[in-house]
């Protein structure tokens, strides 16, 4: 720990250590029990809700003067969320940051799972809206955990089924609903459906935090997560027509960027971070120019 | 299923709120394919009484005893809640008086009545859709409409759309509250015929609930009558209405109108 | 045809209707009544209006209670005791081995008048279609005219009802009818024909209990009569 940098007057990652007992508390229940959601006792922090304080409490529970911390907004390092979250614990606990996947020992992120591989040791923290997969049909919370208790979870289908029925297909393409380990139905946060994959069999403990709601849950590594389907409407990620306009990335998740008032547009790199290194390597998309050019302003 | 044994044997069965009495002493069996009506006025008990079969409502005292499938007679209230709910949206019905409450009304047609499949594990769309669409077809619903809301359907059509996502699992036993409540009176024909035709068709038994006489006896077998939470007489349907022996059953046939 | 067959036997009747909500008057209709009815045998309840006839029919049938004695009929090839059977046996009697055509058809809304007929049938289990065709028959046989057929009878004539009524009755051969003034607003070519069928049906060797208002069709199908006399009124 490098107490030169942190700030004076705060506890070691701003959290009380009483604090972070508890959260760690509940998420060795979480990791013991995978996809269950255990309430804890959310405190205020200083962002409001809706700006990660759930996963803001779990990485300030978790994190140790020797982690490297990354955190990611919808895949980008550089927007003002992430921003902020990440000099945040550089300056409450002096930790090393990096926008390098390969290289952070934590990540914080919302609605984006990395395109490169996390591995063992790593662990990503999720910043999570809504805990509830059921509560879109049951607003009662006693009654959506007796449904998780006794494992009702034929309900979630007739979301699917309307989908179908009014698309043609599962039209659900974020916060696509898993089952954990085979038993607990869960809400992976809005990430895109294109990242459900990733979290099957992951090397890297994940963790989700809800600040306003109150909750924590987890998928430890190697866990088994399935996301819903019917047998004839089989799961399916999105794919893309084009490329990343900047590196030819062609199985990565791709944002639509607007380029002027003419309408052009282009398709570039969710992930800022593995489309930087792919350019870096010598990649060139048809609108990329020289690694390390900025992306089109938004 | 045998026929020596009722398929729903009520023992005793009594519910107080407190110091009211809501129903008390109540016992009979119910045998495979037989449909009994429970009649009474309003504040009779009746409804109270078919919250306890249905297991919707502990009951104070008094055991219902359940002939399942798997392991014969049980006392529902004696089986795990997962057992009991398991139980409940598979092997039993449940019609409510008011369609809104029996249905969702956020999800299509086809999803109302698919949802108990997909909730016993149909995980097949087209053939959880075709088995939607023959259900319609039965309660009379245009296919066409399969996609609708039910909010978009007429009172009539919402309380047969509840019907059939209650019968789509081949229940054995179904529980109605007033199924023909609240609708007018050319509606409410052609829902009686289509439930006389499915329960005489499907063997099913039912308990039905209702105030009024001729939906119990187009509908019932069997008459219980109800006054302030006893059951004051029951028999045979035709001779409860036309040979009544309690005074109470003898006001409320006097009672009816003829049009 | 075996004369001899007690199909019914009725012993020791009494009826008493207590009319709670009227001071708890009584109205006795009869008492210490017995009737034994044989197969291929056609008993008229004979006596005036008010004596009790259509009260004894409806005892018979298991639609009125009996306050005392006990009716035993015949039922495969057991006695039922149709004054206390649970209503379960009562209705195992009506499907298979009693039928009971009464003055008036309680139609039901919707159902068209071949449904009706071909009912007591499908209810025992035989095929829909074979059903439909012995009901076609005998609407045929009765003169309902064929446009009626798929029309539910609560817009039909009396006349038409009732024979709509009488196929219905007719359609499963009962061992045991109770016929209850079948003929009463037929003409006389129908009232012929209904006849004719009251005659088959003990030729058959079923056992009948009618009411019959008609002299003439009471001679024709009769092969005796039971007096019933009307009882004191209760003050």
């Amino acid at each position: 720990m490098s107490a030169t940098e942190t700030l004076e007057g705060y506890n070691f990652a701003y959290l009380d250590e009483q604090t972070k007992r508890m959260i760690r508390r509940a998420i060795l229940k979480a990791v013991a029990v995978p996809g269950y959601q255990v309430p804890f006792g959310s405190r205020e922090m200083p962002l409001p809700y809706g700006w990660g304080t759930g996963g803001i409490q779990i990485t300030a529970s978790v994190i140790s003067a020797d982690d490297t911390l990354k955190v990611i907004d919808q895949g980008a390092d550089d927007t003002t969320n992430a921003v902020s979250i990440r000099r945040f614990f550089a300056r409450t606990a002096g930790v090393d940051t990096t926008e390098k996947t390969e290289d952070a020992s934590l990540i914080q992120t919302r609605h984006r799972i990395p395109e490169r591989a996390l591995k063992e040791g790593q662990i990503l923290v999720y910043q999570v809206p809504i805990p509830e997969p059921l509560r879109w049909l049951e607003p009662r919370e006693t009654e959506t955990r007796k449904m998780h208790a006794l494992e009702e979870y034929g309900i979630m289908h007739v979301k699917l089924y309307e989908d179908i029925a009014r698309f043609g297909r599962i039209a659900t393409a974020y916060d696509y609903p898993v089952l954990v380990n085979g038993r607990y139905l869960m809400r992976p946060s809005p990430i895109p459906k294109f990242d459900n994959p990733k979290m099957d069999n992951m090397p890297a403990l994940q963790l989700f935090g809800a600040g306003r709601e109150k909750r924590i849950y987890a998928v430890p590594p190697y866990t088994d997560v399935k996301s819903l389907d019917f047998d004839d409407h089989p799961f399916e990620v999105q794919k893309w027509d084009d490329c990343c306009a900047l590196c030819g990335a062609e199985d990565s998740y791709l944002d639509e960027v607007v380029m002027d008032d003419k309408g052009r547009r282009m398709f570039v790199c969710s992930d800022t971070d593995y489309c930087e290194e792919r350019r870096a390597q010598g990649h060139v998309g048809p609108l990329g120019t020289s690694p390390g050019t900025p992306q089109a302003a938004e | 299923m045998s026929q020596d044994t009722p398929l729903l044997s009520v023992q005793n069965v009594g519910k107080d709120y407190g110091e009211t009495i809501g129903c008390t002493d109540v016992s009979f069996d119910l045998w495979p394919g037989e449909v009994l009506g429970i009649v009474g006025e309003s504040g009779s008990g009746k409804t109270t009484l078919l919250n306890c079969l249905s297991a919707q409502l502990e009951p104070s005292r008094g055991k219902v005893i359940y002939d399942t499938r798997a392991e014969g007679p049980r006392n529902i209230f004696e089986m795990t809640e997962s057992e009991r709910r398991l139980l409940m949206r598979t092997d039993w019905g449940l019609v409510r008086q008011n369609p809104r409450d029996g249905l969702r009304l956020g999800v299509s047609a086809g999803a109302n009545v698919g949802e108990r499949l997909m909730a016993v594990g149909a995980r097949h769309y087209g053939d959880i859709r075709q088995e939607a669409c023959d259900w319609l077809e039965k309660v009379e619903i245009d296919t066409g409409r399969i996609d609708h809301l039910p909010s978009t359907f007429s009172g009539g059509m919402q309380q047969r759309l509840q019907i059939a996502r209650n019968l789509v699992t081949n229940p054995r036993l179904v529980f109605m509250d007033e199924p023909t409540g609240g609708l007018d009176v050319s509606v409410q024909a052609r829902l009686l015929d289509l439930l006389r035709g499915l329960v005489t068709r499907l063997g099913l038994s039912a308990v039905v609930v209702t105030h009024d006489l001729a939906v119990a006896r187009l509908l019932a077998h069997r008459l219980m009558v109800m006054k302030g939470g006893h059951v004051v007489e029951q028999g045979l349907t035709d001779q409860v209405l036309d040979d009544p022996q309690h005074a109470y059953t003898q006001l409320l046939v006097s009672s009816i109108l003829q049009p | 045809m075996n004369s001899d067959t007690p199909m019914i036997i009725a012993e020791d009747l009494g009826k008493t209707f207590v009319l709670h909500n009227q001071g708890g008057q009584e109205i006795s209709v009869f008492e210490g009544l017995d009737l034994t009815v044989n197969a291929g045998e056609c008993v008229v309840l004979h006596g005036p209006s008010g004596a009790g006839k259509s009260t004894l029919m409806r005892a018979l049938y298991g639609n009125y209670l009996v306050g005392e004695g006990t009716i035993r009929v015949s039922h495969a090839g057991a006695w039922v005791d149709m004054s206390r059977a649970k209503p379960q046996k009562i209705l195992s009697v009506r499907k298979d081995t009693m039928g009971y055509v009464s003055q008036f058809l309680r139609a039901i809304p919707r159902v068209a008048a071949l449904d009706i007929v071909a009912e007591p049938l499908i209810v025992r289990g035989e095929d829909e279609t074979a059903a439909c065709e012995r009901a076609g028959e005998l609407l045929n046989r009765l003169r309902v005219p064929e446009k009626l057929w798929s029309l539910a009878p609560a817009t039909f004539s009396g006349g038409e009802q009732q024979r709509v009524n009488i196929a219905r009755g007719f359609i499963s051969d009962y061992p045991i009818l109770l016929l209850d003034e079948p003929t009463a607003s037929l003409d006389a070519q129908n009232r012929a024909t209904v006849t004719a069928m009251i005659q088959e049906a003990t030729g058959r060797g079923a056992a009948i209990v009618g009411i019959f208002h008609d002299e003439d069709v009471r001679n024709q199908v009769g092969t005796r009569l039971f007096e019933i006399k009307p009882m004191e009124k209760a003050a």
